[in-house]
């Protein structure tokens, strides 16, 4: 049998099987349900736009008695593009704040907003649990990308994943004994601000013949932090990042956002740092 | 407009628009033609689970666009290439989300297995480079040509040529044990 053969017959099989249940009329009808849902998000937006520009007219007329010149209104609508409207918004714990852009909230423990300052991350973010999600980047061709873990417990050197109390329970603290790992490169925290908090990052990368102590499922790794939901933030030879941490905005608790990379060239995490640097906890 | 004709009326000064109806179809007509191997192109490039959503949302796109899109000369074109980068992008996507699960240790994913022939087939085409695999997808899904598929992907013969034979190439040598296996 040839290849085109076999192509053939697997065509034949994947169309039967697709089309197995495949119901056009019920697809098309729940088509026009999301078209109308976005619709009315869309006039909704509008209507807002309209409210403001009449209110910032009516606030400036009474002011000086004259009509004001144009002026941008306060909030804007979103393109309907599609690209951004109700695929990405009907996700569970995502909102899409209103005339938001890109924007898009997740309501994790603490909520973030990721605001598509670049438009080099995908713009839905993965989110594994209440206190975990990922953001990707595109278009490099490596592995790329940033885990905003919530909860962070900082861990000792050993296989067990045990609370380390010397680490102190600050984000200072805690970025101070983070730059101090036997096992990574010679390394410093350095103060940064993300969405106006105030934050410290540390590079993190593995120190030649550095031993590691712990494994992740099978793989070994120099363990850095844990989180109540399983997630597990380690070091290793081929995944060098930076950790960013800053306190809960909400509570006493430490936000670490890891930007990890599987590429050698470790400059691409500094094209990571702009879309960090913009994170929003509301 | 498509369609719209302007000459000069029967009143002398006076022009008469005359408006044509456009010979365009209307959208339901497309989505109940078209959706089914849609359905399948995406099912070839992403998998069957995430088919329905993956050609929906291509639709859905075109949809929004009708006005422009079913005046283009080959509107499912549009469509098939939609749904192809969309297909490839949701396939990485999940690449991503597997290799995520195993660098948090939550779990180490687990890949599924199947024994027939045409599951492993397509499976072998997802692990193509995505250009490859959604020329391959459709030269086979669709049965279209080289020409037709450049018109597709908006890119050149040239370049779909390559894309074919390296994509051929590679799938001749991991289906090799089955293509000599098969009777």
């Amino acid at each position: 049998v040839t290849l085109d053969e076999l192509a053939q017959v697997a065509t034949r099989d994947l169309a039967a099987a697709t089309g197995r249940g495949l119901s056009p009329d019920a697809m098309l009808a729940r088509l026009h349900r999301a078209r109308r849902r976005r619709t009315a998000v869309v006039s909704v937006a509008a209507a807002a736009v309209l409210a403001a520009a009449v209110a910032g007219v009516g606030a400036a007329v009474g002011r000086d008695g004259a009509t004001p010149s144009p002026r941008p209104p306060a909030v804007s609508v979103p393109a309907p593009s599609g690209e951004t409207g109700d695929d990405l918004c009907d996700q569970p714990l995502i909102t899409c704040p209103q005339g938001g852009g890109r924007s898009v909230r997740v309501a994790l423990i603490d909520p973030v907003e990721l605001n598509g300052v670049t438009t080099n991350f995908e713009a839905l973010p993965k989110i594994f649990s209440v206190d975990l999600l990922d953001a990707y980047r595109t278009g490099v061709r490596y592995h790329t990308g940033f885990t905003v873990v919530e909860r962070a417990v900082p861990v000792r050197n050993s296989s067990q994943w045990s609370r380390d109390p010397e680490a102190g329970s600050t984000a200072r603290s805690i970025a101070t004994w983070l730059a101090h790992r036997p096992f990574l490169q010679p390394t410093t925290a350095v103060p940064v601000s993300v969405g106006g908090w105030p934050a410290w990052r540390v590079r993190t990368v593995l120190r030649g013949g550095a031993r590691m102590t712990a494994s992740r499922n099978d793989d070994p790794v120099a363990p850095l932090f844990r989180n109540p939901t399983g997630a597990r933030v380690g070091v290793a030879p081929d995944l060098p990042g930076e950790i960013t941490l800053l306190r809960s905005p909400t509570g006493h608790r430490v936000i670490a956002i890891w930007s990890w990379t599987t590429s050698p060239q470790t400059s691409v995490l500094a094209d990571s740092r702009l879309m960090i640097g913009s994170l929003r906890f509301p | 407009m498509a369609g719209e004709a302007v000459r000069p009326g029967a009143v002398e000064g006076v022009a008469t628009v005359v408006v044509q109806l456009a010979a365009t179809e209307t959208f339901e007509g497309f989505y109940r033609r078209e959706l089914r191997s849609l359905v399948t192109f995406a099912a070839a490039l992403a998998g069957p689970a995430h088919a329905d959503d993956i050609a929906q949302e291509a639709m859905l796109a075109a949809y929004r666009r009708w006005d422009v899109v079913s005046g283009l000369d080959v509107p499912v074109a549009w469509v098939r290439k939609v749904c192809a980068n969309r297909a490839v992008s949701a396939l990485r996507r999940r690449a991503s989300e597997g290799r995520a699960l195993v660098r948090l240790g939550a779990r180490r994913d687990t890949p599924t297995t199947s024994d027939a022939e045409s599951d492993v087939f397509w499976a072998e085409v997802r692990r193509l480079p995505g250009r490859q695999a959604q020329c391959i997808a459709l030269a086979y899904v669709y049965d279209l040509g080289v020409a037709d598929i450049a018109r597709t992907l908006s890119i050149s013969d040239g370049s779909v040529k390559t894309h074919l034979s390296r994509g051929r190439a590679a799938l001749a040598a991991r289906l090799a044990p089955l293509l000599e296996e098969t009777p």
